[in-house]
Parts: C-alpha cells; structure tokens; sequence
C-alpha cells in the first residue's frame, strides 16, 4: 500500500477532529475573532509568554514543556502536525509504506540548510534517530525503540525506517516535537547532554536562535534560508518568562506581550470583554501537547485500591461535572474514557460508563468489604497533589460522602509526581495525560505491562492486560483505520470495566492574543511559521 | 560581640583585628549555614533528574542523568566533593541551565542591586524622614496619620500589594509596565533602554521597599520621640539652641543607633521579599532564580545563593555595627 499523507484517507479521524474543534469553538463564542488573512505583512516582533524558564533548548533530550515551547520554532520535524491531527510535509515532502507499515520511506526537502549554513541530509535523521532520540528523548524512546528495527539513509534526500512489525501511525509521531532532528555535525562524538549546542540551538526551523537572558527572554530571529519560500513573515519572536498566569494576561491586556498560548480558564471573562483581544480555542496544553485529559491516579498497592469495586465506587462517587464547572470553569469536558473525544473513531460506543450514583457507590463498597467501622470511616486515603487544590478538594469532599476519608497534601508538581510515580508514597494522585495526535502516542504507557516501571508517566496503576497490551500492539500495526478502530474500541471497554484510573475531565484551553496578531497555530508547537502581525 | 561602651572617645579603636576576627567567625557561619543547607535541600521531596528527563522515559535513562550529575554518590560524598570544589572557588555546575553555578548567578546579580539599592534608599529616606515627622510631635495628628499608615504599610503582605499596584497603575491607568525589566519588543536606542528600566522598575521597587519603609518610620519616630524627652534636649534647648538643631543633631542622631542595627539586620529579609516581587514581576534577578532553582531542584545553583546570600548578611551585619563608630563616638572595637 502506497499512502501519502496517509491521515488524509481517514475521513471518520478528520470529522471527529472536525467535530471537537466545533465543539470547542462553539464553548468558546465570546471571544472576538481576528479578521481573516489578506496580505501577510512581512516583519515585526512577535512576544510569546512563556511560563518557565527552559534553561536549554534541545528538545531531542527533553519533554519538558518549557523547552518545548521554544525548540518548536527552531528545529524541523518530518512531518507537522496540522489543527486537524493529520501529518503534513515538513522536511519531508511526502512519504510511502510499500507494505502496509513495516518499512516507510521518506522523501526529503532539498536545498535545506541547518541555521549554520551546513547543509541538512538524510545522514542528520539517521543520525537524530540513531544516537539523541533512541537513546534519550523520553518518548520516542519508549515508543519506538523495541519496534524499529533501523533507519537507513539510502540517498541524501530518502530515509527509510525498518520496522520489526508494521507500525501505521509513524508520521503522526514525527513531528518536531516527539521527533525534532538535530544536526549531525555539531552532535556527533559528543555527550549530547553537555553539548553547548543545547544552550544555542541550530535547527532548520523558521527561526534562529538570538538571544538567551536567563530569567527574561529567549529572542529568535527569522531564518532567512528557511527552505519553505516566503516564510516565516515575521522579523523575529521574543519569549517573555512570566511565571504567574494572571501576569501574562495583565501584560497582554497592556501590550507587553502578543500572544499567551494558555491563558488561565479564571481569567476568561475577563479577557471576553477586554478589547483589542483575540481568544481561539485549543486542544493543545500550550506547548504543542495534544488531547489532554486529567485523571485520578489509584496506588493498587493499596489492597483497598487493588480491588475493581473500589475503584468503581470512587468513579460513581466523583463529580466530574462540578469539577469541570468549577475548576476547568466549564473549560473542557466531562471524559468518556482512556481515549479523549478527538478519537470518537476508538471510543467504544457501548463501553461502560459512571453516572454520579452515591448509592451505588456506597453499595459497591459494601460488596467489596469495605465497611464503615463502627459507623464511621471505611478507610483513610492519602492523596497528594501539585497546582490548584480545588479538584483535590471536591474529590476529598466526594469520597467523605461514601466513607472514604481523603488526607490531601499539596506538594508543588515535581515533588507531587515523584510521590505517585516514583516513590508510591500517595495512594491517589493527580496527573494530566495527553493522547497527542494519534492515540498509540499518548495512550499506552500508561496501561501496558512493559511500561510497570517507576518513571513519571508510567504505568504507575501496575495494570497488566495480555489482551490489552495485545490490542495495543494490533491497533499500532496497521494503517488500515477500520482495524485500528475495532482494536482501540475493544481496549476502551477493557479499561472503562477495570477502571486502573479514572478519566475525570479533557482539557480544552483558550489562547489569548492581540488582534494585531494573525495566522497563529495554536495548537502546534512551532506556533509562528506563518504568523504576522500588523504594524 | 566585642563591642563595649567606654566613657573614653576612641573611634575606630582596634578595628583591623576586629574585623578580622569578625571574617573569621562569618566563615564558620557560612559552613554551618552550607551544611544545614545542604542537608535541607537533599532531605526535601523532588528529584531534580524527573525534571530534566519530562514525562516518560525509563529507569536506565533517569540512572544515566542521575550519574552524570553526580547525584548517585552516597550524600556524604556528595557534600565532601561539593565543599572541595567550593573551597576552589568552583561553585558546581547548574542542573537546569547547563553551565557554571558561578556564571548563573553572576547573571543575575545586577538585577538584583538594581532593584534592591533603591529600594533601601527608598526606605531609609522616606521611612526617614516620616518617622521625623511623626517622632517630633508625637500625639499630634501628622503622627496619628503616619502611624496608621506606616502600621498598614507593615502588616500587607508583599505578594498582595504588588497585584495591587499592578492592576491600578499598570492595568487601570495603563502608567506603568505589569512585569519584566525591559520592553520585550525591544528598545531603539540606549537612553531609550535606560529609561525603559526606570520605568519598570517602579512598581518592584515600590513594592519591595513598602514593608522596610514602614518599619523604618516606625522605628524612626519611637525612638525620636523617646529622645525627645530626655535631659540632654532640655539642657539643649535651655542653652537656647534651634530648634533644628535640637532635633537634627540631639534627637535624630541619637535615634539613629536602634534604627541602624534594625536596618542591617533587615538585609536578610530583603532578599526574602527579594524573591517575592521577583516572581511577581518577572524580574530576572537572584530572588527568581531562587524561586526557579527551588522547582527545578537546581541543587548547586540553590547552594550557591544561600551561601551569596550566607556571606551577604555576615558583610550587612558587619558593616552595621562598624557604622556603630560614626554614630556613636563612645563606641570602641575590640
């Protein structure tokens, strides 16, 4: 099977992509909506606001957000993810599976040339894949490295991935944020952790790197050689580091800066009716994560938590609607399951599903043995948490009512996570969870066996599933959507009756920017490659 | 303290071995402050290499960082190898930014005077001069007004008062900048950039100097007004003296000694509101990248500013009491 821009012959995919993006436009009418482009106007300074300091820029090494944010616009992936979830040519021009996944071939951009002047060649991707991304970029790493049998560089312009079983959805994972492709010649026989290059990036994206003031702003100038002819538009884009979410809104609203990819859901109403501000909805968590979706981890350590009833009470007990309204301030939605609504195609139709039922809830406990002792508790859950303690408090307040008294400590997000992850210090836990473009990027690790390890997004459940994991892999090994569908289906149903962690809400931000500011891909983290902005 | 009264003017007496010792004794405080530190730091929950690696990854990856960090030897060694190379002037290498702790530090160390050097001028001359006003005429309505204003501008907390500030000046009336020590989109020209700065760095400094402001003026005017009624300003008045020079050269200079140990003592407090309005108004100085360090886990960076900030109140401490010499003539060193 030869497929070229393979998404593209996934209308069910595209429509519920539609669909969501419809979805949340229509959650999101209030904002004003910047007139559609005319004639770009070439030039300019684009402020970002970014809300940590990323102390480096190789995003090959790193998932860290902060990095991300501003790697994005520096390297090139081989692909790039559209607003529909669907792989578009970026230094690869288009791309074949001759057998239906097992080895694809890409075909490269020519006349490329790395921000140095070296010129860019299909050794860079072996290279990239070989010795950074195999070996060190958290993801990928885990994804890719037990399938891929090898990359080969056959010509300058061709790469060829072999694959030990078929593997369908290796465009959607080749983006430049899960697959940035780093120069060979400054990377080589070095320790790419220590490479100086990491603190001044070399990429072939729309811009270079400029300037890095610790603690202030990192400014990236356009890429005049930048192979896509006629972009970026603008002259440079400068990352303003404002931690605090209500800073970045106060700075936008005065003209300090152009554009906050996330601005915080409380702030909203404000920025409705502020003027001169453009709000447009996103899937994305601000630095090019996809299809997030918050969710209550269970320590199944705990006997208490081993057992499916347990968790079951906890998912009828839970109020997910009042989370939503009142922490996500009715950003977002109520989750249907493991896989978020972007991926109607593999949510199963029938899969079971928790109404807020505190009765049933109660009743599932007592079938599970789980009495109230002597009237009182049932028992004494340790939930430790990081950010914002309203969802914590309204799960603690949830599970008062079914006996299950919540100790909730908040710890600020790495000590939270290495707590749940790490040490299964906390019997419940908070955690974001994005399925990125394409569910096989986002949705196994968190439930297959060979992922039981003690790593932030791990497997931290300790769920082990032979079907599951064997769906896992049959969904991932074809290109042919149908069978994709019915695997991810069944796997839907699967979790949603085992329940190793509940699905509480998906995430859906609004980003905030000046009406001076046109053409921004929100939801991609290379967000200025087309972007302009009136004088 | 070798300080003592004598009833002979000897200004300055002994003062090289004085300081010397003083040096000597803030080296030990600075390691027993690094120790504790360090010991703090490693006993707090977070680990610094989950930071680095982002979500995923596996136990092999997150082994390799932690050994090339360093951070897979036992604390003990850990801290031995840590004070070797700090005895060399070699402060580490930062987690999180990838170059030397030195370097790291030194870039931020200008901010920081920047906003901290006027914030104390503030403080001490219009906390001066209010609590001159209110001492001199203690009980009168000036006083009453500066001593609810002053006791309101010591009370509201640092974090409140700069969202205040922003969303009246800079949001309301649009005067001033929300965050940042520059306009990002940049400046034209270098007087344009200096006064760009100034600009922002109004609201910080007002906000950081508010609490020292307040409490100086406190300080100020009781320790005035207990002057005032003493023996030596009647006897001053009686020889006919002015009045301005009763209260100048009678009363607010022998005020002053109470205020000025306070002053240096307040040194390591703001640093700590240091880091507060730093983070509030993004500004790129010590304070921040103490808040920064603090989430990222930054160990060598986090023990690098402690001892910059150990060392700094030793000098601070130092340099008040030595002031003691100006102000009061009867004060000898030994």
């Amino acid at each position: 099977m030869t497929a070229r821009r393979p998404t593209r012959a996934r209308p069910a995919r595209l429509a519920a992509a539609l669909l969501a993006l419809g979805m949340v436009l229509a959650a999101c009418s209030g904002g004003t909506t910047a007139p559609p482009a005319a004639n770009p106007r070439q030039g300019g300074t684009l402020v970002i606001a970014a809300s940590t300091d990323p102390g480096q820029f190789n995003d090959g090494i790193s998932t860290a957000g902060g990095t991300r944010l501003i790697a994005g616009n520096i390297f090139s992936g081989l692909t790039q993810i559209d607003e529909n979830l669907t792989a578009q040519p970026d230094l690869a021009t288009s791309w074949e599976t001759p057998d239906n996944g097992l080895t694809w071939t890409f075909h490269l951009a020519t006349g490329v040339t790395w921000h140095d002047g070296q010129p860019f060649s299909s050794a860079d991707v072996k290279f990239t894949f070989d010795e950074i991304l195999l070996k060190y970029h958290p993801t990928t790493k885990a994804g890719l490295s037990g399938i891929l049998d090898r990359v080969d560089a056959p010509d300058a312009n061709t790469v060829v991935f072999h694959f030990k079983r078929p593997y369908g959805p290796l465009p959607l994972r080749l983006g430049n944020i899960d697959a940035p492709i780093l120069p060979q010649h400054l990377y080589q026989g070095t320790d790419p952790l220590k490479n100086p290059a990491n603190q001044k990036p070399v990429g072939t994206g729309p811009f270079k790197f400029g300037d890095y003031q610790p603690g202030s702003k990192i400014t990236l100038v356009r890429n005049e050689s930048y192979f896509k002819a006629g972009l970026p538009h603008l002259d440079s884009v400068v990352f303003s580091i404002i931690p605090q979410s209500t800073q970045q809104v106060a700075a936008l609203q005065r003209g300090e800066i152009d554009y906050v990819p996330v601005a915080a859901p409380a702030l909203l109403d404000q920025l409705r009716s502020a003027p001169n501000i453009t709000l447009k909805p996103t899937v994305a968590n601000g630095n090019g994560a996809l299809n997030c979706q918050n969710l209550l981890t269970f320590n199944t350590q705990n006997p208490a938590l081993a057992k499916p009833e347990v968790r079951q009470a906890i998912a009828y007990a839970v109020d997910r609607q009042r989370i939503l309204d009142q922490v996500q301030f009715g950003q977002g939605a109520v989750s249907k399951g493991p896989i978020a609504s972007a991926f109607a195609w593999a949510q199963a139709p029938g899969a079971p599903a928790y109404p807020r039922d505190v009765a049933k809830a109660n009743a599932l406990l007592d079938q599970a043995g789980l009495a109230r002792v002597g009237g009182g508790n049932r028992a004494t859950l340790k939930m430790i948490v990081s950010g914002d303690p309203r969802q914590s408090s309204i799960i603690a307040e949830n599970l008062g009512e079914i006996g299950i008294a919540v100790d909730v400590q908040v710890l600020d997000g790495n000590a939270a996570n290495n707590a749940v992850f790490v040490s299964h210090t906390a019997d419940l836990g908070s955690w974001g969870s994005c399925n990125a473009a394409d569910p096989d990027i986002g949705v196994p690790p968190l439930y297959s066996t060979s992922n039981i390890q003690d790593v932030v997004g791990g497997n931290v459940a300790r769920y082990s599933n032979p079907q599951l994991d064997a769906l896992f892999v049959q969904a991932a090994s074809t290109t042919d959507q149908a069978a994709r569908a019915k695997a991810y289906q069944e796997a839907d149903t699967i979790l949603l009756r085992d329940l190793p962690y509940w699905w509480l809400t998906e995430q859906r931000n609004v980003s905030a920017f000046s009406t001076k500011v046109h053409d921004i891909a929100n939801w991609s983290a290379d967000p200025a490659e087309r972007a302009w902005i009136d004088s | 303290m070798d300080r003592q009264l004598t009833t002979t003017p000897r200004p300055g007496g002994q003062l090289g071995g004085y300081v010397l010792r003083r040096l000597g004794f803030a080296a030990v405080l600075v390691l027993v402050a690094l120790t504790i530190d360090f010991v703090l730091i490693h006993a707090a929950p977070g680990d610094p290499v989950t930071l680095l690696a982002g979500e995923g990854g596996d136990p092999a990856y997150y082994a390799r960082i932690r050994s090339e960090l360093g951070l897979d030897l036992p604390l003990g060694e850990q801290y031995l190898r840590y004070l070797g190379s700090a005895a060399h002037g070699d402060l580490g290498y930062s987690i999180a930014y990838r170059q030397p702790v030195v370097e790291v530090i030194g870039a931020r160390f200008g901010p920081t005077l920047l906003l901290m050097v006027p914030a104390l001028l503030l403080a001490v001359t219009v906390g001066g001069w209010l609590g001159v006003a209110a001492g001199r005429r203690a009980g009168s309505r000036a006083d009453e007004l500066i001593s609810a204003g002053t006791l309101v501008g010591s009370s509201v907390p640092s974090f409140w008062v700069g969202q205040l500030l922003v969303i009246v000046f800079a949001v309301g009336l649009g005067w001033l900048p929300v965050q940042g020590m520059s306009d990002p989109h940049g400046s034209t020209s270098t007087a344009a950039h200096v006064l760009d700065v100034a600009h922002h760095l109004v609201l910080p400094v007002l906000t950081l100097a508010l609490f020292q402001l307040a409490l100086i003026a406190r300080l100020v005017r009781s320790s005035l007004a207990e002057v005032l009624v003493q023996d030596h300003i009647r006897m001053a008045r009686a020889k006919g003296l002015g009045p301005r020079t009763v209260l100048y050269r009678h009363g607010v200079r022998n005020a002053l000694l109470p205020v000025t140990t306070v002053i240096g003592s307040q040194f390591g407090a703001l640093i700590a509101g240091a880091v507060l309005v730093e983070t509030i108004f993004s500004w790129p100085g010590l304070g921040r990248l103490l808040y920064d360090s603090t989430l990222a886990r930054d160990y060598p960076v986090l023990l690098g500013l402690f001892a910059l900030v150990s060392v700094a109140v030793v000098i601070a401490n130092l340099v008040t009491d030595l002031s003691y010499a100006a102000l009061d003539p009867r004060v000898e060193y030994r």
